[in-house]
């Protein structure tokens, strides 16, 4: 089979091998509903996935740790093939402005010794995390880069490629982040959750082949340390179980 | 001149010894020199510390007219005049700075030996003195004379007092230089006996030890020792005194072992006029580098810094630094970063003027490089480029496994990764955190003290042992050594990825109200109202009281109605809240 590209102005004749689930590496949350949203039911490796929130929101630093922790560590039933990478595989992460704070991240199960803190200036921040993402050692970079070109977007894409890892973009959705080159992005909102459990939307925004628009509600057990993820249920609003303790009126 | 120790035809020893005191075996002496300069009191003694007690190894003259003496307790020196400087001995040192003098004395022999005299029990003490065949040099200054004068002039130069003498043999020039009170003496085969005799006897090298006996023998000379029939002397004072006394005359042959000659690695070129485009100095930098590597193979060795000098007309020099995390003779990987080191260099103007330069004959990079930031102008462009390598190490040509070749490949790029960002982005851009034990939530965590470690010592000087440099990759090994997990993690979960650098202060509604204890309802934020729905807490963390913040914390971790959730305290003294950080 045969198929025609039309790509900025130039028409491309694609075979159907280049369609296909790249022999690229893949890799997988662990959570069978996000998991299922995804195009071949993986993350792609050597791609950049963006994680957008609303404005005023935050960024998405827990699932960018989940999704960074996954690609440098992932899971015996995601490898195919492909030779296994190392078992904690460097995640570089992008922090000018010292946001970050590493001990939550090693008690989310990041190791300190694979995790390395890049503090570059803004100018250069696009640069320093194509270079990182171009680094064949490097398997995860998560950056909050400021407002993209379109060619900058599409050349994280391409450093990623290259270096073969997963670049992980906090962005904020809205007019700073309409250029992207990303293989999936991802809403996440904040949404009410329990006492001892915080709860995430996740819902896919963009993906080829992946099941666009679904939400998944991601769930995070403080004291058990438990990640969960579950379909969000039709009409029926996440109930709020327990009450807090002490509530005003 | 008809001397004759080897088959040179006119042998002859220079010694030189540096030195302030006149007691043969006198360790550390360039260390008196040079802690001298840092030092402002010039009664300064030297010490060893042997088990609790600090032994002087060497006194300043100063010290030696006070009667400080060698041997001493830093407390009798102490009690015989109360301010008395000390420093500890660094042997190592001193053997580094000797060697340092050694080949700065090649500029009057090739053949330079530095002199370790054995002790008793056949150790080689710190050399003390240095030896140069001077055979044959004497034409090059005119006179042996000459030669001795010039030598004492540029180490006078220096800062250094030594004293010299030239013999036919090295044992003869030591104890000249040692024993003989007349300056820069020079003796010549045919009197060699009679300079000798009258010397001390100690002037032999035979070890504090025996000349303590022969002294109390009264042997005080060696023209005595010389009397002595030779056969008495190896069954009452062992094997080494007829020894040194035959090498001093001469009779048995005392070959030198000299220093190494170092050539500094290292290439230069200067231009025929002033060449202002970039792209001809990085072709020029790649034929100069590929000579710097020809001699590093040479030498087995890989860079671990490279010094860069822009020659320019009417300007000084532009120096750049590189330091690199592991040993490399990679061509490839020394030009890219030689690239990096580059950028703030503005291109000058001409090859401006030629609109969009040709791309660069090896463009691994990223095109973002591309676009070179504007800092420095070079007006006439650059007349020369000089590459040194000043600190280089032994390369271990690895082994890798064809498994694990792919993450070692890895490793080596995610090395060269941290060089490229550390010599553009400069060394703090990228580094590794560390977990430190302490309740204190800001200061449970640091930059890694290792990676510190690491560019220190990519700054030490030059000269160090193989054995200490430690790249990158193998820092990182340790690391990862369980040691490192030492400190336990906070509990899980209950700390905020994203923490605020420092607390913001916040308006807390508490309830019940007016209640220094109460628990928060909502809190004012970037002016907006947060309604609390769910507060978990509190988690009380004790101030650091040992440190002066005596503060003890109240952290709540609230939920807002739209499920955000944030990590609040309340400072138990002030009742004053802040917002510490957010889960998200």
């Amino acid at each position: 089979m045969r198929l025609i590209s039309c790509h900025d102005g130039k028409l491309l004749a694609l075979s159907a091998a280049q369609l296909g689930p790249s022999p690229a590496r893949t890799f997988v949350t662990g959570l069978a509903p996000i998991d299922a949203l995804l195009p071949g039911g993986a993350f792609a490796c050597g791609s950049v996935h963006e994680l957008l929130t609303e404005p005023g929101q935050g960024s998405a630093f827990f699932f960018a740790a989940l999704l960074a922790y996954r690609a440098a560590s992932p899971l015996a039933a995601s490898q195919t093939l492909a030779p296994a990478p190392t078992p904690h595989a460097p995640i570089v992460w992008c922090d000018p402005k010292g946001e970050l704070y590493p001990p939550a991240l090693s008690a989310h199960g990041i190791r300190l010794d694979q995790l390395f803190l890049l503090h570059p200036a803004e100018a250069q921040q696009v640069w320093a995390v194509c270079e990182c993402l171009r680094c064949k050692g490097v398997s995860a970079v998560v950056a909050a880069p400021p407002c993209l070109s379109r060619v900058e977007a599409r050349r994280l894409q391409l450093s990623a490629e290259r270096g073969g890892g997963v670049g992980l973009l906090l962005r904020t959705a809205g007019p700073g982040s309409t250029h992207y080159a990303a293989a999936t992005r991802w809403l996440i909102r904040p949404t009410p959750g329990e006492r001892t459990v915080q709860r995430w939307n996740i819902q896919l925004i963009h993906g080829h082949g992946g099941r666009v628009g679904q939400t998944v509600i991601l769930e995070y057990h403080r004291e058990t340390n438990l990640v969960r993820a579950a379909e969000q249920l039709a009409d029926r609003p996440s109930q709020k179980k327990s009450r807090p303790i002490t509530r005003s009126a | 001149m008809d001397h004759g120790i080897t088959s040179h035809p006119a042998p002859a020893g220079l010694a030189v010894a540096p030195t302030r005191r006149l007691s043969a075996g006198a360790p550390s002496l360039p260390s008196i020199q040079n802690r001298k300069s840092k030092i402002e009191n010039p009664i300064l003694v030297i010490v060893r510390s042997i088990a609790d007690r600090q032994q002087i190894v060497c006194v300043s003259a100063e010290a030696h007219a006070l009667g400080i003496r060698c041997g001493m307790t830093l407390t009798q020196a102490r009690a015989l005049y109360a301010d008395v400087d000390h420093a500890e001995s660094e042997p190592q040192r001193d053997l580094k700075a000797m060697m340092a003098l050694g080949r700065w004395m090649m500029r009057f022999s090739p053949v330079v030996a530095l002199d370790c005299v054995l002790d008793k029990d056949q150790r080689a003490t710190p050399p003390t003195s240095l030896l140069l065949d001077v055979t044959g040099c004497e034409r090059l200054f005119h006179g042996l004379d000459n030669l001795i004068r010039q030598a004492s002039d540029a180490l006078s130069r220096i800062g250094i007092t030594a004293r010299l003498a030239i013999a036919p043999t090295p044992g003869a020039a030591w104890a000249l230089a040692l024993g003989c009170e007349q300056e820069g003496a020079i003796v010549g085969q045919e009197d060699l006996e009679s300079a000798l005799a009258p010397l001390p006897s100690a002037s032999l090298r035979i070890g504090e030890e025996l000349a303590a006996a022969l002294h109390h023998l009264g042997l005080a000379t060696v023209g005595q020792l010389m009397q002595l029939p030779r056969d008495l002397l190896p069954s009452r004072f062992g094997p080494l005194l007829l020894e040194r006394l035959d090498q001093a005359l001469g009779r048995i042959p005392e070959p030198l072992v000299p220093l190494e000659h170092r050539t500094p690695v290292g290439a230069r070129m200067e231009f025929d006029g002033a060449v202002s485009s970039l792209e001809a100095i990085w072709s020029i930098f790649q034929q100069l580098i590929g000579r710097v590597i020809a001699q590093l193979v040479h030498r087995g060795c890989g860079a671990r810094q490279l010094d860069i000098e822009l020659l320019r007309n009417y300007a000084p020099p532009l120096r750049k630094t590189i330091h690199l995390s592991r040993a490399s003779r990679d061509s490839v990987n020394l030009f890219n970063l030689f690239r990096c080191a580059l950028e703030d260099v503005q291109p000058p103007r001409r090859s401006r003027l030629r609109g969009r330069p040709p791309r660069p004959p090896i463009p691994p990079r990223s095109p973002a490089s591309a676009s070179v930031r504007l800092i420095k102008t070079v007006d006439d462009g650059f007349t020369g480029l000089v590459l040194s390598v000043p600190n280089y190490e032994p390369l271990a040509d690895e082994q890798i496994s064809l498994l694990e070749h792919e993450q070692y490949a890895g490793q080596i790029e995610l090395d060269r990764l941290i060089e490229r960002l550390r010599v553009r982005l400069g060394g703090e851009a990228i580094v590794q955190a560390e977990l430190v034990e302490s309740y204190v939530p800001e200061l449970a965590w640091r930059h890694d003290a290792g990676e510190a470690g690491a560019k220190a010592e990519l700054l030490a000087p030059r000269g160090r042992s193989s054995a200490a440099g430690t790249t990158l990759a193998r820092k990182r090994k340790k690391i990862a050594a369980p040691l490192r997990s030492l400190p336990t993690p906070p509990a899980p979960s209950t700390r905020p990825l994203h923490l605020l650098r420092p607390p913001a202060e916040v308006r807390v509604m508490v309830s019940p109200s007016h209640d220094q204890e109460g628990r928060p309802v909502a809190f004012t934020h970037e002016n907006e109202v947060r309604r609390v729905l769910h507060a978990a807490g509190p988690e009380r963390i004790g101030g650091r009281w040992w440190d002066g913040h005596d503060k003890t914390r109240d952290y709540f971790d609230v939920e807002d109605p739209f499920g955000r959730r944030f990590w609040i305290f309340r400072v138990a003294q002030s009742g004053k809240w802040f917002l510490h950080g957010v889960f998200e």
